[in-house]
This record gives C-alpha cells, structure tokens and sequence, in this order.
C-alpha cells in the first residue's frame, strides 16, 4: 500500500516536473516587466482594509499590471480558522472582496477563492466573512480540503522539500495572489506571506517534522506569487495563528504590498515590532536562498500615510 | 365498511418519516437540518424516552403521543414512524416483486411470546440496572441509524464525490467534496450483519423482526391489547377468501378463528386492501357500556360469547403470569446488569506498563457536556446520529473502548479529528440526551480531558527543528510554546486551561506515537475560562522600514 502511493507519487511528480518544464504554466508570463519607477513594496496606512487596497494596487501600477483580460486568478487568502473576522486569524474580508472586485475589473474571467483551513472547511469559510465576501464581489469558492484537488509537484531548488503536494488551482491558474494576513505564531513565529502558502499544499504535517522554516523557505523557491497583499488592518500580536479572544488583536489600520514575497515578510516582520526580520527562520533562510530579497534598505519602497 | 384509504395515508407519512430519518443520518450539506431534526425524530420511541427520563419536558414527550396512539388503534408506530419498519416493508416489498407470482406470501405464524417480551425484559432490566447495551443493539432506530450513517453515508459519500468530479472536470467547482473518517472496521460489522439478517429476514417472513427481537414492538404490542379500536374479521363478513392472511407481514391473521392477534398487527392494512368482502377493519373494541351506540361486526352469538369469556379469562391467567415474570426477570437482571459496566470501566485503564513513548492513555474521551461516562454509557444506544453529524469528524463509533456496556457509543477518536471549539453539534442533535444540548460558551469551558506532553516524541527536541503545531490549533492557548534551546521554543501544557479537544494530539506530526495526547476524565470537569489581559498598543504614524 504504502510503497504503491510512493510509486503514484513519484508517477504524478514526474508528470508534473515535465509539465513545468514544457509548459511554465504560462503563469511566469502574465505579469510582464514592471515600468520603470514602479515600487518594490507598498506599505499604506491608517486606512480601511478595501481603501488600502485600492491605494496600494494604485501604487503599484494598477491590477490591470498582474490581470489581463479573460485570464484565470486564484486569489489565497488565510481562512485557517472557525473565528469571526475581529479575531484577525483570518485575512479580512473586505479586502478579499475588493481584491476579487478588482481582478474582475481588470477584465479577470474567473476569480477563485480557497485555503487548505485547519479547522472545518464550511464553518471557516462561512465564520471568516470571506464566502459572502467572495459571493458579493462575484468570485468562486472553492474546497481545498479534499486531498483529491491536489497534485504532487517537485521542489528543484528545495533543500529540505523535494516535493509535496499542491491545489490544482494554484497549477492551473495565470494569476496567483497571496493574501495573508499578519499575525503571530507560535512555531513559526510568524505567519505572513511565505506561511500562508502552507494553505496551498496538501500534507503541512511533513513539514512540521521535517524542519518547518527550512520547507516553508524551500516552497518559496518554488511557488511565487504574481502579487502579495499582507492584510495588517487587525494585527493578532499574541497567542497565534489561532487566537484566544480579539484581545490578542491591535488595530494596526495598515497592509503591504509586493511582488515578492520574501520582501514583504521581510517588511510584515518589522511592522510587527521584530527588530530584525532575519529573527523569523524561515525568513532569514529564504533570504539566503534568493528566494527573494529582505534588505528592505536597499529597495524602492513607497510609503503612503492616508 | 371499505377502510382501504388508511393505508395511502400510511404509506405517505410512513416514506416521508424515513426519508427525513435517512436526511438527518446522511446529509453533510445540512439542508433543512433544523426541522428534520424536531419533526422526524420528536416520536421515536427509546430516543424520546430516554431523553423525558431526564427532562420531563414536553419537548420530549413524543413518546407518550406514541403510547396514546397505540392505546386507541395499536402499533400504528410500527408503520409508520418507525424507519426500521419503513426498511423493512421496502424489503418486503422488493422481495414480492422478484417472487414467482401466485406463491403464498405469508401465511398465519404463531407467537413467540416467550422470545419478544424476554428480550423486552432483557432490554428494560439491563437498562434499569444501568446498561444501554440490549436496547441499542436491539432498538429500532439506533440499528436504523447505524444502517443509515455507517454503511449508507459512506456510500452517498462516493457518489455525491464521485459527481462532483464530474462536474470539477468541465470546470465547475462544487457540489463541494464531502469527507467520511471511516471508523474501526470492526464497528461496521454489526451494522452490516444485523442489515444483511434483517434483509434475510424479512423477505421471507415479513414483520418477524418487530414481533419477535424489537423491544419497541414488544412494549406496544402488549399495550395494544388494551386498544381501543383493534383491527378485527366480522365473522359474518368473512368469505374465507384468505387473502388478508396471505398479505399479512406480522402474520398474526388466524383464518381458522378468524382472529386478528392485534399485539403482533404492525398497522400496515394490507388487509383492509385485499379484503374481497372489505369487511376486515377497525372496529370498537372499547369497554361494552359504551359499543351500544356503534354498530357492531362482532360475533354475538351465544356459543361463542361463552368461549369469548374462557378465553378472556385464560388470557388474563397469561397476562399475570407474564406480568410476574416481566417482574422477576427485571430484577433478576437489575443484579446482572450492574456487573459488566461497572467491572468494565474500572478495568479500562490500557495500558498496564507505562513506556515512556507510548501515549498512556487510561480513559476514553466522551462528547462534550456527557458529563460522566457511566451516566453516558447508561443513556447513549449508539444510533450515531452524532457521529455523523459531527463537522470535524472527531466522533466514532467505539468497539470495547468503554467496555461492553459501551458497545458502538461515539468517543473521541483525535487520529481522526478534534473536537472544535466554536461547536456543539453533537448535544444539539443527540436524540436520547446522552450528550446534552449545551450553549456554545457553557461547552467550551467542559474539560473533556486534558493534554499530556511527551518531551522525548516532541520533533522540536528528537530532531532539534520548530514545529509547534499543537500550538498552532490550541484554542485556549493551554498548549502554549516555552523558550527551549537555540531560540527553538517547546509547547508547555497548562491543564487548568486545557478543554481536552484534543486538537493539538490531532495536529502533532510526531509519529508513531505522538508528543501530545489527550487522555480522558471518566468525570468530566471544568476548565478555567482563558483570560486576556489587554494588549498595549500605541499607532505608529510612519512605517518601522
């Protein structure tokens, strides 16, 4: 039994590594070359969460810069848990709407929506805010609880991960957005933009044993988003990534915006009172790894106060 | 008088019971949960009773509708209430289709008095004496239940899934795939064996189950004796055409006495179909004083009034006899019964030699708010209605988790979920009160258990990595992480916080024994409510980068 779903395994990872060979998914391409002058990282504040948005995707050249016109967009937002939006375990759900509002305005022809929950898919989804959210603004919910969505794909550049399995939206998709939310955590540390992505794949107990910020840093040479919106409109600075009560919660009124996902970890990590993002493991390793850039000095940052 | 309608209408809400009971057994989609909740289970008999004898309130009091009822026109429960007898009448009547016509369906079978009302005392005497194991393996709807939620929910499971594929393949996502934690093996076995026999059973000798094994039908039927309205042959009527006795699924129409053994009648009134003369049909069976004003189909002759009164007597001689021996073996049994529960809880501690590895587990976990296991093992008769309505899949079927007396009853079972914390399903729904209904914040303070950490199994000290996970999915942050080496950090469990919903045992990657386990209070208690200091936080104009 056990040896015949390793050969399975193996079977679809292979199949998958010779699909992103040949075909990239066509996912690299959408977002083309950035213009010149566009920020690295948005950070706005002092804001409602959907306000923020329409500022940040402002200052970043617009949603019509990662969404062209009839394309597929997988939207991941974190719906981990069975609490209501002022716990800030979840992404907010006014900003998942307005992000989903946006892509279709960019001409988007279909928005989903999904995460990997921990607590029961149908209560997290309903709880979060984020299925009527996603209803109103006109996107698709999708499970992503059922091991039978998720496809085994190879990790080249992972050190610790070789492979693992991930949701056929995120395969499938032309764009990908990551929208976190900030909060803190108590085996990570921190969970932000690269702790999300646990969302995406199936099996997160392996990477629990099997050096957790080592494989969260190795998916994040393999799977980059198009765009990352770290929500940091309610903070949950204690006791995450579940929360006790909303007084674990600061209203922080802020979000951070970037095409790279290292960077706005990077960023996410200081906003929550880290003097060093390299104090976060996974962080400081994806760093090394060049899985993306942390030395917020030396990038373009663009900083709005509303 | 022709009172063939009586069976359309038992017909229609005998289906309509059990497609509400099937509902509530197998729906994950939760439509309509809420009144097929109260409608189709406010009458079943031993959930109804069993939650008034603790109650005693009128929202559990469809029992005593089903008394009344019987009192007036007999086991009318039986055909139409009931969703094993529903079952069973689907099989019977699949089995009529596939027969070879012309062949005698049925025929008169005689009583097994013996066998039904000593199982009846079997079930009440083990029940009084504090065990529920008789009753559930025997009552109608918890075996309905099983039937329904273990082999039927499994099976609606793959097809809805199976759909869904279908449609996900051209691009639609949803009907949303649905998630079935298969329970030990071994529990399914008495589902199945008791469908197949019942299957077996009633194809070839209709309602026998009900007459001989159910102690619902045996409880009605000798109330029955006393109805007011029984279903009788006018012997003047009577052509001896024979067909009623042929149609009769009880088999309890004896054409030689033209009598109708109305305590064996399930109410099903095939008879009053088939009937040539459509003579056969209620008739007032009341006290005399008061048969004046109705016209009567009774024999009135003299020879047979006489015999009537021989009868009669003989009859009451029985019933005393019967009565006394109901008694005695009552309590007879009050005696036995205390014997396996009480020896087989405290002989449950499992596991004799304590390895440092191994989760020494010495209870099991019972559902929220049961309160003790004794008293829960005393209520439950395992119809898995919780089981199957539980979101997280925690809940499953045991096998001697509790003992004997314990057989099939849910416990927590945290390989395969844990218990969430914003949910109370289970006591919402349990139909005998074995887990009461308690509001969301009274259940979240109900200390199931509580968390022990195994240091030695924990990844962040065998493998010197972080994980945290228990961490992670505390809800009350009893399973909190400490400062360990290397700027590593340690979970660090806090009991007086822990709700024993075993989440962090279920998230734990530590394999093959976890770092982290829940063992079980055999009296659940209390926890402490977690308490939250506020959080100072000064807004920042500008930004830290």
């Amino acid at each position: 039994m056990q040896r015949r779903r390793f050969l399975t395994a193996l079977g679809a990872g292979a199949w998958a590594g010779a699909g992103l060979a040949l075909g990239g998914y066509g996912r690299r391409s959408c977002a083309g070359e950035p213009p010149a002058g566009t920020p690295d990282l948005v950070a706005v504040r002092n804001g409602e969460p959907d306000v923020l948005f329409d500022r940040g995707i402002e200052a970043l050249g617009g949603m019509g810069r990662f969404v062209k016109k009839g394309q597929k967009v997988v939207v991941k937002p974190n719906i981990g848990w069975n609490v209501s939006p002022e716990r800030a375990a979840n992404t907010h759900p006014r900003l998942v709407r307005r992000i989903v509002e946006h892509c279709l305005q960019a001409g988007a022809k279909e928005v989903y929506v999904f995460d990997h929950t921990c607590d029961a898919w149908r209560d997290s989804y309903r709880t979060s805010g984020i299925e009527q959210a996603v209803k109103d603004a006109g996107g698709k919910l999708a499970p992503g609880n059922s091991e039978s969505y998720f496809q085994t794909v190879a990790i080249p550049n992972g050190r610790r991960l070789r492979r693992t399995r991930e949701h056929e939206l995120v395969l499938e998709a032309d764009v990908f957005i990551n929208v976190p939310v900030l909060k803190s955590h108590g085996g990570a540390r921190l969970s932000v933009a690269m702790k999300n992505l646990m969302g995406v794949v199936w099996d997160r107990g392996e990477w629990h044993s099997n050096d957790l910020h080592q494989c969260i840093a190795d998916f994040a040479t393999y799977r980059k988003p198009d765009l990352n919106v770290v929500d940091a409109w309610n903070v949950m600075l204690r006791h995450g990534p579940r929360g006790v009560s909303a007084a674990d919660v600061v209203n922080m009124r802020s979000q951070l915006l970037s095409t790279d996902l290292v960077t706005a970890d990077a960023a996410a990590a200081r906003l929550f009172g880290l003097k060093q993002p390299e104090e976060v493991g996974y962080i400081r390793i994806a760093g090394e790894m060049g899985a993306g850039r942390m030395d917020l000095e030396n990038l373009a940052i663009r900083r709005i106060v509303l | 008088m022709n009172q063939a309608w009586l069976k359309k209408i038992r017909v229609v809400v005998s289906l309509v019971f059990l497609a509400l009971t099937t509902l509530l057994f197998v729906d994950f989609d939760r439509i309509g949960e809420t009144p097929t909740a109260t409608v189709a289970l406010y009458p079943q008999f031993v959930p109804s009773l069993l939650k008034f004898s603790q109650t005693f309130a009128w929202g559990a009091a469809g029992f005593l509708a089903v008394l009344a009822l019987t009192l007036l026109f007999g086991r009318v429960y039986c055909s139409t209430i009931c969703p094993l007898g529903t079952l069973q009448d689907i099989v019977i009547r699949v089995a009529d289709q596939l027969r070879k016509p012309r062949k005698v369906k049925f025929r008169y079978q005689r009583p097994r008095n013996v066998l039904r009302y000593g199982l009846l005392a079997l079930a009440v005497g083990l029940f009084l004496g504090g065990s529920t194991l008789a009753l559930s393996l025997l009552d109608p709807f918890s075996n309905f239940g099983r039937i329904a939620g273990d082999l039927l929910r499994p099976l609606y499971v793959v097809v809805h899934n199976g759909f869904g594929q279908l449609l996900e393949s051209v691009g639609v996502y949803g009907p949303f795939p649905l998630h079935w934690k298969a329970p030990p093996l071994a529990a399914l076995i008495f589902p199945a064996l008791f469908l197949l026999g019942l299957i077996g059973l009633s194809a070839t000798r209709g309602r026998l189950f009900c007459n001989t094994l159910c102690p619902v039908g045996a409880l009605l039927g000798l109330l029955s004796r006393f109805a007011l309205f029984k279903i009788r042959i006018p012997q003047d009527a009577c052509v001896l055409c024979a067909q009623c006795s042929i149609h009769c699924k009880a088999g309890c129409i004896r054409l030689k006495t033209k009598e109708v053994d109305f305590s064996r009648c399930v109410a099903c009134f095939n008879c009053m179909t088939v009937c040539e003369t459509h003579g056969i049909g209620y008739a007032w069976s009341g006290p005399v004083l008061l048969r004046r004003s109705t016209p009567v189909a009774l024999p009135q002759s003299q020879p047979s009034n006489s015999l009537d009164v021989v009868r009669r007597a003989a009859l009451s001689r029985e019933g005393k006899a019967r009565r006394a021996l109901l008694r005695a073996g009552a309590t007879a049994l009050v005696g036995l019964a205390s014997l396996p529960r009480s020896s087989s809880v405290e002989a449950k501690p499992s596991n004799h030699v304590p390895t440092r590895l191994v989760n020494a587990k010495t209870w099991p976990v019972a559902p929220p708010g049961a309160r003790d296991i004794v008293r829960f093992n005393d209520l439950c008769t395992a119809c898995h209605l919780c089981v199957s309505a539980c979101p997280y899949g925690v809940l499953q079927p045991s096998l001697l988790d509790y003992g004997w007396s314990g057989l099939l009853q849910p416990h927590l079972d945290f390989a395969s979920g844990y218990c969430g914390y914003e949910c109370n399903r289970c006591g919402q729904i349990c139909p005998t009160g074995a887990i009461p209904p308690l509001a969301l914040v009274a259940k979240q303070t109900v200390q199931l258990g509580v968390a022990h950490f195994v240091r030695d199994n924990c990844i962040v000290h065998t493998d010197h990595t972080a994980c945290g996970a228990c961490d992670e999915y505390c809800p009350t942050k009893a399973v909190h992480m400490i400062p360990y080496q290397d700027g590593l950090t340690i979970p660090e469990v806090r009991p007086v916080l822990c709700v024993g919903c075993g989440a962090c045992e279920n998230a734990c990657p530590a394999r093959p024994h976890r770092a982290i386990y829940v063992d079980g209070h055999p009296v659940q208690r209390q926890a402490l409510r977690p308490s939250a200091k506020p959080l100072e936080y000064q807004p920042d104009r500008g930004f830290p980068f």
